[in-house]
């Protein structure tokens, strides 16, 4: 299968909804994720540091995750973001749309039973 | 470590992020790459390669430019760069006043000062302007008021309203109007199931309401049948009547009423919109005229107004009624005097608000504009110190890129928007003088129950709002947007000359426009001294009148008047209260009745004369000496011959030396004509003489003034004004009841009449210069204003000043010179401006003489002693003003001054 076109496709309907539940789950940093959806997905799923970064900056302005600058010592200052009260409303909604598309489509395609 | 911040920063370059947001979209993306450097070098490759790996990595999509620019972060407008121009107009016109909007906040209490001064200033201007525009340039109030046009009739220089003869001519044959009709004010009591009260009520002509546009709310108007002397008696009553005294009942019309003691017939309401008179309160209650037009009658006293035809245009009216004016003259020769001008259309404020009226109002206008510019020079200097003290933030605005222009608009955003601040609190204010000054106002004047806040009250407060803050902002702005750069930063905080200049000039025209004030007032006050001490010619002392607000229909003739006053008279004989007591037809000093008149047997000499109607007591009641023949007596009444009493003037005017005694005057007849046939009482015989007293006013000489006694006097001239005559009372010990007294022998003749008003006489003295005395009051406030915003500004610049000067002054005190001669250099700086502004004052003074002369009385408006008086007054002022400040620089510490930069 053509890895790249799926990457694409499919990546572009669930991309927000990818962000918001790894980020619900706790907050990370831009790094972090885009490590943990290439891990999680089996390298199905990649984001490249040119639509990563858009992505959350999009997600901040529409208020529903929040970057805040952390500063550890002897390390680098680093932007970590975290779900806001507004888009966890956003990802639950996300969540049951994506189940029930899911559901349908594999409903469709699921094999007919003798 | 590789750096990757250039690489993203150039992905970034393209996008209008602001500067520190850029920053950490930098700092994140590069620890990105780093991360990923690092992962590389941490799994095994070299730093090179894991460099090389990154890096392609990182170009090879090249889409960040494109993901970002969607963002709204990445569109934000430019920094507010203080200088730099956008290029838009609008866009940094909205920039100059959010600037000027924190600037001004910032500085509240400078922001608080102008905005007060100046809300002052514009709050008179626009309390005059509501009072301007109320009384002379609305509109009239009913339908179509620019259709309704006034004839008047042009004769010997000033406009008159029509004889019956005229009126009848003119609605004949003129063809340029849909309606003509005419009014009077006719006496009108009202009896409502015992309830008696005085309404106010016009007989109306054919087709009145036709004319106006109104109609009316019940019923209907007059019928043709209806008009005629025999008619049966009908009425319209007003919406107000309506409500108040007939409950708002539809069943009104058709009813009877009793109107002057007759039963009247209700045959419909008046709209609510009606308002006519509109230079009065609006009447009640219209009958029919019932006029018949008699040639013989010359009387002027028919207003006349049309209602212009569809399609014709004032012009083409005008010159209607005017080509009607020689055929006219063909028709009726003795009607039309040699050196009248003819038919012509007036405008209502031409005829209804006297030319006195008007100029005080334009005069009052002139003089709130110069405490307004007195305003805007106080303004302005405090403008131009504050510049001054931002010359640092200009030089530095200048050096990012501003123009002068710039700057100068800078600066008039902020004074643009002090002085619509002060414009909206000085609407508001103005509201509140108007209301004052109309509720003070001594006068009737046509319309000043009208005065508000309407569209073009609120359009000339805005308009002056804008020019002033023009004024006073480009006088400060001129000088620092001229001295952006030019030597700024190494200026001495002297300032430049042109600034202090300005501020010299600003003080000299606060002084000279002050000046002009004061003298006004100080005129006007002189006048007012003047009027207080002039005899009258009678002596108020202890003089009581008595006046009794309405007529009842049952006092018709002249001879009711003579038993009523006769009655009342007796009732008060050998009363212990009241030493004399006499009726006469109207007070001294307020409305009474004049007559044209012709002397027997010499037809060329006549003229008009004052003619009062009195019992016997008169003169003696008064304390009018009787200078020859004698007075009026018991035995002066009808039947017997006519008799009547001169006085000086009389005598001196028609008889030049020669004794009048026994000569003969003709009542009413001029040149052959009647006036009026039933006024004619021709070959009164003068009987006696008596001083002169003021009839009209204390500032007007005597009038020739001819008495009769009541008993003989003509009923047409008796009740001309149907008004009851007044009684004047001389109280015999101070502190007797004189009104219980009075009210009493009153209610005894006659119970049914209503309560009598007593005052003293001395109040009607006082009255009759009330509009003086407004005048002086109104000028001095206002002078008394411009005094204070001079001192005011006096104070402020020299204050200013001298702390500019600190050093300067620090040096000449290091130097030798004492505590006096510093606050003497203080005192003169500052005075200096002040005395050439009064110079000016009183040359602009002595130019604006004769916009005052028709105000005064017993001064010239080069008056010395007043100019001498107001110009001490003033320099007074001023000196006291600079008092301080010289005091403060006097006790200047050197040693701290020169240390001070």
């Amino acid at each position: 299968m053509n890895t790249r076109a799926l990457d694409r496709e499919l990546k572009k309907g669930s991309a927000e909804l990818l962000i918001l539940s790894l980020l619900d789950a706790q907050p990370r940093h831009g790094y972090q994720l885009s490590k943990l959806i290439d891990s999680r997905s089996g390298g199905q799923l990649t984001f490249h540091i040119d639509s990563l970064y858009p992505l959350l900056y999009r997600l901040e302005e529409r208020g529903w995750i929040k970057g805040t600058w952390v500063e550890e010592p002897n390390e680098r200052r680093r932007r970590f973001y975290k779900v806001t009260v507004e888009g966890r409303r956003v990802l639950a909604e996300q969540r049951k749309t994506w189940a029930a598309f899911v559901e349908a489509v594999r409903r469709v395609t699921g094999g007919e039973h003798a | 470590m590789p750096d990757w911040a250039r690489e993203v920063r150039a992905r970034l370059s393209s996008l209008r992020f602001s500067p520190t947001r850029e920053a950490e979209i930098v700092d994140e993306l590069s620890q990105h790459l780093d991360d990923q450097y690092w992962e590389l070098v941490a799994a095994g490759s070299p730093p090179e390669e894991a460099e090389r790996l990154t890096r392609a990595d990182f170009q090879r999509r090249n889409l960040l430019t494109q993901y970002m620019a969607p963002l709204r972060q990445a569109n934000a407008p430019p920094s507010l760069t203080p200088g730099a121009s956008t290029g838009r107009v609008l866009i940094d016109l909205w920039h100059d006043l959010r600037y000027a909007a924190r600037t001004v906040l910032k500085e509240r209490g400078f922001s608080v000062l102008a905005v007060l001064i100046m809300a002052l200033g514009i709050g008179a201007n626009s309390a005059v302007f509501s009072v301007l525009d109320a009384v002379l340039l609305r509109p009239l109030p009913f339908p179509n008021a620019e259709r309704v046009v006034h004839l008047s009739w042009e004769g010997g220089g000033h406009l008159q309203s029509l004889s019956a003869v005229k009126f009848q001519y003119w609605h004949d044959h003129a063809g340029s109007f849909d309606a003509m009709a005419t009014w009077r004010h006719v006496p009108g009591r009202v009896d409502t199931g015992g309830e008696v009260s005085a309404v106010r009520s016009l007989g109306v002509s054919r087709d009145f309401l036709q004319v106006l546009g109104y109609t009316t709310a019940l019923g209907r108007g007059f019928a043709a049948a209806e008009e005629g002397p025999h008619d049966p008696k009908v009425a319209l009553i007003s919406h107000e009547m309506w409500r108040t005294r007939f409950g708002g009942t539809a069943g009104v019309v058709g009813s009877t009423i009793r109107l002057n003691d007759e039963a009247v017939t209700v045959v419909g309401v008046l709209d609510e919109s009606f308002a006519f008179p509109y230079d009065d309160e609006p009447a009640d209650v219209i009958v029919p005229l019932r006029a018949t037009v008699d040639p013989n009658d010359i009387a002027e006293n028919w207003p006349t107004i049309a209602r212009l035809r569809e399609g014709v245009t004032r012009e083409q009216a005008q010159a209607d009624v005017a080509s009607l004016t020689e055929p006219f003259r063909a028709a009726y020769p003795d009607q039309v005097s040699r050196q009248a001008r003819g038919m012509t259309l007036a405008t209502f404020s031409e005829l209804y608000v006297a030319a006195g009226v008007r100029r005080v109002l334009w005069s009052l206008m002139g003089a709130v504009t110069l405490v307004l510019l007195i305003a805007c020079a106080n303004v302005a200097n405090l403008f131009l110190a504050r510049a001054a003290q931002r010359r640092g933030e200009i030089a530095l605005r200048t050096a990012l890129g501003a123009t002068a222009g710039r700057i100068t608009r800078l600066i008039l955003a902020e004074s643009v928007l002090v002085a619509l601040v002060a414009g909206a609190l000085g609407l508001l204010l103005g509201h509140w003088i108007a209301s004052v000054l109309v509720a003070l106002t001594p006068i009737e004047v046509a319309r000043i129950a009208d005065v508000g806040i309407d569209w073009r009250v609120t359009l000339f407060t805005f308009v002056v709002s804008l020019a002033t803050s023009l004024l006073f902002g480009s006088a400060a702005a001129w000088p620092a947007a001229r001295a952006r750069l030019s030597g700024v930063l190494n200026e001495s905080p002297r300032g430049s000359s042109g600034r202090s200049r300005i501020r010299q000039g600003l003080l000299v025209a606060q002084s000279g426009l002050s000046m002009v004030l004061l003298v006004g007032a100080g005129l006007l006050v002189a006048t007012l001294i003047g009027l207080t001490h002039v005899d009258p010619g009678f002596d108020p002392e202890d003089l009581v009148a008595v006046r009794l607000p309405s007529t009842p229909a049952r006092y018709e003739t002249a001879q009711d008047f003579w038993y009523f006053e006769q009655q009342v008279v007796q009732q008060l004989e050998g009363s212990p209260v009241i030493a004399s007591i006499a009726g006469a037809s109207s007070l001294p000093l307020e409305r009474g009745i004049n007559t044209p008149m012709t002397i027997g047997g010499r037809p060329d000499v006549w003229g008009t004369v004052e003619w009062r109607a009195v019992t016997p007591g008169y003169f003696q009641t008064l304390g009018i000496a009787l200078l020859a023949g004698r007075t009026f007596e018991n035995r002066d009444v009808t039947g017997r011959p006519p008799v009547a009493i001169v006085n000086e003037a009389f005598a001196r005017q028609y008889f030049e030396g020669r004794s009048p005694i026994g000569e003969r005057i003709e009542v009413g007849r001029v040149q052959g004509k009647w006036t009026d046939p039933s006024r004619v009482s021709p070959g009164i015989e003068i009987i006696g003489i008596v001083a002169d007293i003021r009839e009209v006013s204390l500032r007007t000489e005597p009038r020739r003034t001819m008495y009769v006694p009541q008993a003989q006097a003509p009923t047409q001239l008796s009740n001309l004004r149907g008004t009851m005559p007044v009684f004047v009372a001389r109280g015999r010990l101070a502190g007797g009841d004189v009104e219980r007294a009075l009210t009493s022998a009153i209610r005894a003749v006659d119970p049914a009449l209503p309560r009598p008003q007593v005052f003293p006489v001395d109040d009607v003295v006082a009255h009759s210069l009330a509009r003086e005395r407004f005048g002086a009051t109104l000028l001095s406030v206002l002078a008394a204003l411009a005094l204070a915003l001079t001192a005011l500004g006096i104070y402020g610049a020299l204050a200013y000043t001298i702390q500019q000067r600190r050093r300067e002054i620090g040096i000449r005190m290091a130097l030798g010179a004492s505590g006096q001669q510093v606050t003497r250099l203080v005192m003169v700086q500052g005075i200096a401006p002040v005395l050439v502004g009064v110079l000016l004052g009183v040359v602009s003074s002595v130019g604006l003489s004769r916009v005052v002369a028709s105000f005064l009385w017993g001064v010239t408006a080069t008056d010395a002693a007043t100019l001498a008086a107001v110009a001490v007054i003033l320099l007074g002022v001023a000196l006291a003003a600079c008092w301080i400040p010289a005091r403060e620089a006097a006790n200047l510490d050197p040693v701290n001054a020169l240390n001070c930069e």
